[in-house]
């Protein structure tokens, strides 16, 4: 795994701790005391951040990681599958 | 112009240009079901972030959704999960799937996983499955939509009509083009949604309370419970919420219809960027879906079917014609995912089934394929009518529908594990699937599942557990070998 993949995944690893339990009970906890934030839902607001983050970080991973820029040119040839080869020989 | 003229005319429009999506799909059409099943892996990136994006959404998206913040408030919004999630698993799974598609020829979810395992058994196993699920579906999507065409036609549109118009429009539209004219009719589709979707939402707020954010205030004041878990009705607790999210991820990952996607890319630039598009849609597509709920709650508390309360806002707090304009994007929505669901059940039933029991005089011509082709084509009409008279029937599917996902989710380690893990083997698919299914009803109908987990969860942690101890049991699957092999070749 590359340097930029390894961001990635950890980019998305802790989107996924953020929003899910035992991290999201206390966000939930401040909620129940501080319903908006910024004039929005702050239970919403502190998951669509997460969500924007990952699709964001996607997004950037797309364009940067360049293990995945070399491999979205691959080209696959028509022919005999792995093993058989032999087999038509 | 009376409501009930301008709200068919709008339906009106709306059939003429999917009809004409499906002529001018079938003009492009090669009339082979490699073409017919796959667009001969020809989509580009546009068409393929909406195709994979509106077979993701049903019904759900414009009345599920909301419906939910209705009634259980802000904590619906695990959902996103699922929205950020499939557009990664498309370029991370995707990627590989589309490979073996290129090298091998695969066409579906039942001819793939035959052609790792070595198994027809397998494959006509899942097909069969597939359809079963599948079906009901389809109905289910037309019964639910007779509530919009009323209300879009100040009910002129009965019920009966509505079930002819909208499985008609399909198996005319898929009959023509295929997978081509069911991709076409998503992006237009798609982009119909992706509007009317959020304008539908922010115009209600604007009309009803100055504004989003003085609607998130007042509700703050009045609703509080909406806006933390886990609800007014205590539904969404932590073990739901982890069980729920995983269980939809998982089981949409690897629906037929959206495996269908992994192999319809013209190239892996297009699939790696429609995963971006997609995670990007899906998540923007809901961004004021929580304010329609909790105004929807303050506007119209006494609401007997939650899952109304946008149609109904609309209805009752936008200018008529406006409200049928974005009530389309619900036809829209519905139709996105039944037609692929349609287009799917029939070529399962070609490739999956038909194709792998006729083994012995399996030829791989072009006569053949011409062949599939049109058995393919008329399984669509087959598969309408039956849709059409199981949603006639009025039949509750729900029991049907709650396992359905949970279901195909339990053949996620049979199609993801030999990607990464030579050591899979055809008996540990076979077992994994059917002893996931087996554990899904159980936990579905005869055991109460621990906690405030859903069936599903449990059916998926035992197909894992299964496909992995049987594995190990059994002697490794030369073609398994041979394929992971070869992606390492590929991929490094």
């Amino acid at each position: 795994m590359t340097k930029g993949e390894k961001l990635f995944w950890t980019v998305i690893i802790a989107m996924l701790l953020a929003v899910n339990p035992p991290i999201l009970n206390l966000i939930n906890e401040y909620s129940s005391n501080n319903t908006l934030t910024l004039g929005f839902p702050t239970f919403w607001l502190w998951l669509e951040f997460w969500y924007t983050l990952g699709a964001g970080a996607f997004l950037i991973a797309a364009f940067k990681i360049e293990k995945w820029r070399e491999e979205e040119n691959i080209q696959i040839e028509e022919g005999p599958f792995i093993g058989e080869e032999e087999k038509d020989e | 112009m009376s409501k009930e003229i301008s709200g068919l005319l709008v339906l009106l429009i709306y059939a003429v240009i999917s009809i004409a999506i499906g002529v001018f799909a079938r003009k492009k059409s090669r009339f082979n079901v490699k073409d017919y099943v796959t667009t001969d892996s020809s989509t580009g990136i546009l068409i393929l972030i909406f195709t994979f994006s509106a077979t993701y959404h049903s019904a759900y998206a414009f009345m599920g959704a909301p419906g939910w913040v209705y009634s259980d408030g802000v904590g619906w919004w695990m959902n996103g999960l699922w929205t950020v999630l499939p557009g990664i698993a498309l370029w991370i799974l995707g990627k590989k799937i589309w490979v073996l598609g290129q090298k091998r020829g695969y066409l579906s979810m039942g001819d793939y996983l035959g052609g790792v395992y070595d198994s027809d058994f397998l494959s006509v196993l899942v097909g069969t499955v597939g359809i079963i699920f599948v079906l009901p579906y389809v109905a289910m999507q037309a019964q639910g939509l007779s509530y919009i065409l009323s209300q879009m036609t100040g009910g002129l549109i009965s019920f009966e009509a509505g079930m002819f118009f909208f499985i008609g429009l399909i198996v005319v539209y898929v009959f023509l083009g295929g997978v081509r004219g069911v991709a076409w009719a998503d992006t237009f589709q798609g982009l119909w949604m992706m509007i009317a979707i959020p304008l539908g939402g922010y115009i209600i707020a604007n009309n009803l309370f100055g504004g989003i954010i003085p609607l998130y205030a007042e509700g703050a004041q009045e609703l509080t419970e909406m806006f933390y878990l886990p609800g007014p009705n205590n539904a969404i607790t932590p073990d739901f919420w982890i069980s729920y999210w995983l269980t939809i991820t998982i089981g949409m990952t690897v629906m037929p219809t959206i495996f269908l996607r992994y192999l319809m890319g013209d190239s892996l630039r297009t699939i790696k960027w429609a995963g971006v598009g997609t995670s990007i849609y899906l998540t923007f597509i809901f961004v004021f879906t929580p304010a329609v709920g909790i105004g929807g709650k303050m506007a119209a508390p006494g609401l007997s079917v939650a899952d109304h309360i946008f149609p109904h806002l609309l209805i009752e707090h936008t200018p008529f014609i406006f409200a049928v304009i974005t009530m389309a994007g619900a036809v829209a929505a519905s139709m996105s995912t039944a037609s692929s669901q349609l287009h799917a059940a029939a070529s399962q039933a070609t490739v999956d089934v038909y194709d792998k029991l006729q083994k012995e005089d399996r030829e791989n011509t072009d006569k053949e394929s011409k062949k599939l082709f049109n058995i393919n084509r008329y399984l669509i009409l087959v598969f309408g009518v039956l849709s059409l008279i199981i949603a006639l029937m009025k039949l509750q599917f729900s029991a049907l529908l709650q396992i359905s996902n949970a279901g195909v989710a339990t053949m996620a380690p049979a199609i993801i594990l030999p990607l990464y893990w030579k050591g899979a083997t055809k008996e540990g698919a076979i077992s994994s699937i059917l002893g996931g299914l087996f554990f899904v009803v159980l936990f579905q109908f005869f055991i109460s599942t621990p906690g405030n987990t859903v069936a599903g969860f449990w059916g998926i942690i035992s197909s894992f557990v299964i496909f992995f101890v049987v594995s190990f049991l059994t002697k490794s699957n030369i073609s398994v070998t041979r394929h992971y092999e070869f992606l390492k070749k590929v991929f490094g």
